[in-house]
């Protein structure tokens, strides 16, 4: 059985559906993301599975416990939010002890386990002082340190690091992803931002409207979108869409300028047996997967270069022609003028193809 | 349109001194970007410029004239926020058509409508000329803002991060298209943020600034190469550059000591002599940046083992962080590179690609 399971969760607010039939199992040990925009539902559903709100249909368990009548107290989950909530009249190490003082353990006890999480978190020399001389990384460490010094079952944290500095984002990201390491208990995160939720995570969880679109490793999310919300709120630059429809044997019309673009046997057969329709497609192509040509191209279409984003590791080329404007990443050498005429030519193995209607990934 | 000179510009607010003597020369029609932390001084160097607030001493000149003797009005600045507010009761139109009516600027009629109509295809909102500001979305009302600083044309633009409470798509897709609204205006724009990619990207020249001091000012491929000092070295570049600590081991120049004798880097015949310039054998700092980490399966001359700890998807690229004993060291990997946590792999630092720091001054050594 796994850590905790999901089943058919809905919650409601008023006549707005928050979180919607919503079915995940998370593994012992495992760290998964809840990602997605404002308003996704990722929150609720994580305030669910502590208890701060009731569903009004579905199952909760964790660790093979049904838990929707238990108090937030008695489920063994610990929870870190974006702001702190740290008692401002409490020093550090009184901030971390409070859950233990609360459950009446030993003061020895109490001393080891507040010492031996300091230590994991790095913060031994600032124990006593009070969050008003802490800076916003040092807080953010205490606040973590409370959550886990009652050792939980299950650790929950709400978008922990989005009133950190980017600088300090990235260090901070890595200190999370080393404790999970260390101690290994499994771990749910909500974020808005997919770097973030594709750098730290075993699987993301996708989620829009209250709905969950893929559950999947940060890996395979990325190579195979199963829809174009996902295609699009994953990665960054973003992936090119492009309407399509496919026109004679192995040739996409485009949806831009009168461009054309050939495509492989196997894109054009998929295209036939898996939808039975030609038109209404989306292509989408991520940015690294074009690589562009100054000579004409078989596979390719011309652009016209706009601007070139030269940003250190990689360079980001604009491309134009009539209104459609598309990105490619290239490595830091490739330098196209702007104004030159270059052929954008996908990777053929790694072009999508999505139905314009149902948004879902037909290939 | 006129360029800007700075000469020792010092601000002062109360006991704290926001900028400690500023020199900068803003070229004609240059994309100027001052980037750097909160409270660093970008903010106040855009108001004094402004004339919102006045310099304590120092010069600023736009153009040919000394600042000081211009009122606000007449240093013709227009000035574009992170937050906009747009007046809620007008529609778009009437939004962008506001500039152009006020007492300063009275233009005929016909005029003003050929304007708003050249700046709302610039910026791609002509089909939400009529509509009112509550009926757009965060995005289209920075558009409008933007076109609202646009539209009367002015010598200067002051921009105050107009990105940074956007979305992340659409941040990368508006800052090209500013980039390019400024190219086809050639105004002289001087523009603030705290985003590195942001100043990398848009930038023909930046400045980085930190505490009220300029730490460098160069394109942005010179203050990613080269950068000055450790502090622009660490400021520019996600994720951010590898510094260690290193000491000259036994034989000369050649072989590094780093982390206290943690692992031993062998150099290139530059690096040596660069090393042997110093002169000192110790307070060196050496930073190398992620995609100069180059990632082996086997041993090398130049060296070093290490453990694979845990690797950060990010699809077109992967950063894999590497430790060695308690030192974590980042690479950015091709995706294409498979290496799992807990594997011993041997680690090379791109030749060419590593720089030096004198601990002291925290300054980079000369080449």
């Amino acid at each position: 059985m796994s850590m905790i399971r999901l089943v058919n969760l809905t919650k409601r607010f008023g006549r707005t559906v928050a979180v919607k039939n919503a079915n995940l199992d998370i593994e012992k040990g495992e760290f998964v993301v809840l990602l997605g925009p404002s308003g996704c539902g990722k929150t609720t559903t994580l305030r669910c599975i502590a208890g701060l709100e009731d569903p009004e249909e579905g199952e909760i368990f964790i660790d093979g416990e049904l838990v929707n009548e238990l108090p937030t107290l008695d489920r063994d989950v610990g929870f870190v939010f974006q702001h702190y909530a740290l008692f401002p009249h409490m020093t550090a190490k009184h901030n971390i002890s409070f859950p233990l003082r609360a459950m009446k353990q030993k003061k020895s006890d109490i001393d080891k386990e507040v010492q031996r999480i300091a230590e994991l978190l790095r913060i031994t020399d600032i124990l006593e002082l009070k969050p008003s001389h802490l800076s916003g990384g040092d807080l953010q460490s205490v606040a973590l340190a409370r959550a886990l010094v009652i050792k939980p079952k299950v650790f929950l944290l709400d978008e922990p690091l989005s009133t950190l500095d980017a600088e300090f984002r990235e260090e901070a990201r890595t200190m999370i992803k080393q404790i999970h390491m260390e101690i290994g208990s499994t771990t749910i995160y909500v974020t808005h931002d997919q770097m973030e939720a594709m750098a730290i995570a075993d699987r993301i969880v996708t989620m829009n409207f209250g709905e969950i679109q893929q559950a999947e490793t940060p890996e395979n999310i990325y190579h195979n979108p199963t829809n174009m919300f996902v295609a699009n709120f994953i990665g960054s630059p973003g992936m090119n869409f492009v309407d399509c429809s496919l026109e004679g044997k192995n040739t996409l019309k485009l949806g831009f300028d009168g461009k054309t673009l050939k495509v492989s046997d196997t894109i054009a057969n998929k295209i036939h047996s898996s939808v039975g329709k030609e038109g209404n497609l989306v292509m989408g192509v991520r940015p690294e997967d074009f690589s562009l040509s100054t000579k004409e191209h078989e596979y390719g279409f011309a652009m016209e270069v706009t601007i070139v984003e030269e940003l250190g590791p990689e360079n980001i080329i604009n491309l134009r022609s009539g209104d459609k404007t598309m990105k490619v990443l290239a490595d830091p050498h490739v330098r196209p003028k702007s104004g030159e005429t270059v052929w954008a030519v996908p990777d053929q193995e790694r072009i999508r193809i999505f139905d314009k209607e149902t948004q879902q990934e037909i290939l | 349109m006129p360029g800007i000179k700075l000469n020792k510009v010092v601000k002062t607010f109360g006991k704290i001194t926001a900028l400690k003597g500023i020199d900068l020369d803003i070229g004609e029609g240059e994309f100027f970007v001052l980037v750097g932390p909160t409270g660093a001084g970008k903010t106040t160097t855009l108001r004094v410029i402004s004339g919102l607030e006045k310099i304590d001493s120092g010069t600023i000149m736009i153009g040919e004239e000394n600042a000081a003797k211009l009122s606000p009005a007449e240093r013709d600045v227009a000035f574009v926020y992170q937050t906009f507010s747009l007046y809620p009761q007008l529609t778009v139109r009437q939004n962008l058509e506001f500039p152009l009516k006020s007492p300063l600027h009275r233009e005929p009629q016909e005029e003003i409508t050929k304007r708003v109509e050249f700046v709302a295809n610039l910026l791609h909102i002509t089909p939400l000329l009529d509509r009112m500001p509550d009926a757009l979305s965060g995005g289209e009302m920075q558009r409008v803002g933007i076109g609202r600083a646009i539209v009367r044309h002015p010598q200067i633009f002051l921009m105050d991060e107009p990105l940074s409470d956007l979305d992340a798509k659409l941040r990368e897709e508006l800052r090209v298209e500013l980039r390019q609204i400024q190219k086809e205006l050639t105004t002289t724009t001087l523009y603030v943020t705290h985003d590195q990619i942001e100043a990398m990207s848009m930038g023909d020249r930046v400045a980085v600034l930190n505490e009220g001091v300029i730490h460098q000012i160069g394109t942005p491929q010179e203050v990613y190469t080269n950068p000055a000092d450790l502090f622009v070295a660490g400021f520019i570049g996600l994720p951010k550059m590898n510094f260690f600590t290193c000491k000259v081991g036994g034989n000369g120049a050649a072989t590094l000591n780093l982390e206290n004798g943690l692992f031993k880097v062998t150099l290139s015949d530059a690096a040596s002599k660069q090393i042997t310039k110093f002169g000192k054998k110790h307070g060196l700092i050496l930073g190398v940046r992620p995609e100069s980490v180059k990632i082996y399966g086997e041993k090398g001359p130049h060296r070093f083992q290490a453990e694979v700890l845990f690797l950060e998807h990010f699809g077109s690229m992967n950063i894999v962080n590497l430790q060695v004993g308690e030192k974590i060291i980042k690479a950015r990997t091709r995706p294409t590179l498979h290496v799992n946590p807990r594997d011993k792999v041997w680690i090379e630092f791109e030749e060419g690609r590593v720089i030096f720091f004198d601990e002291e001054t925290r300054k980079a050594l000369k080449r």
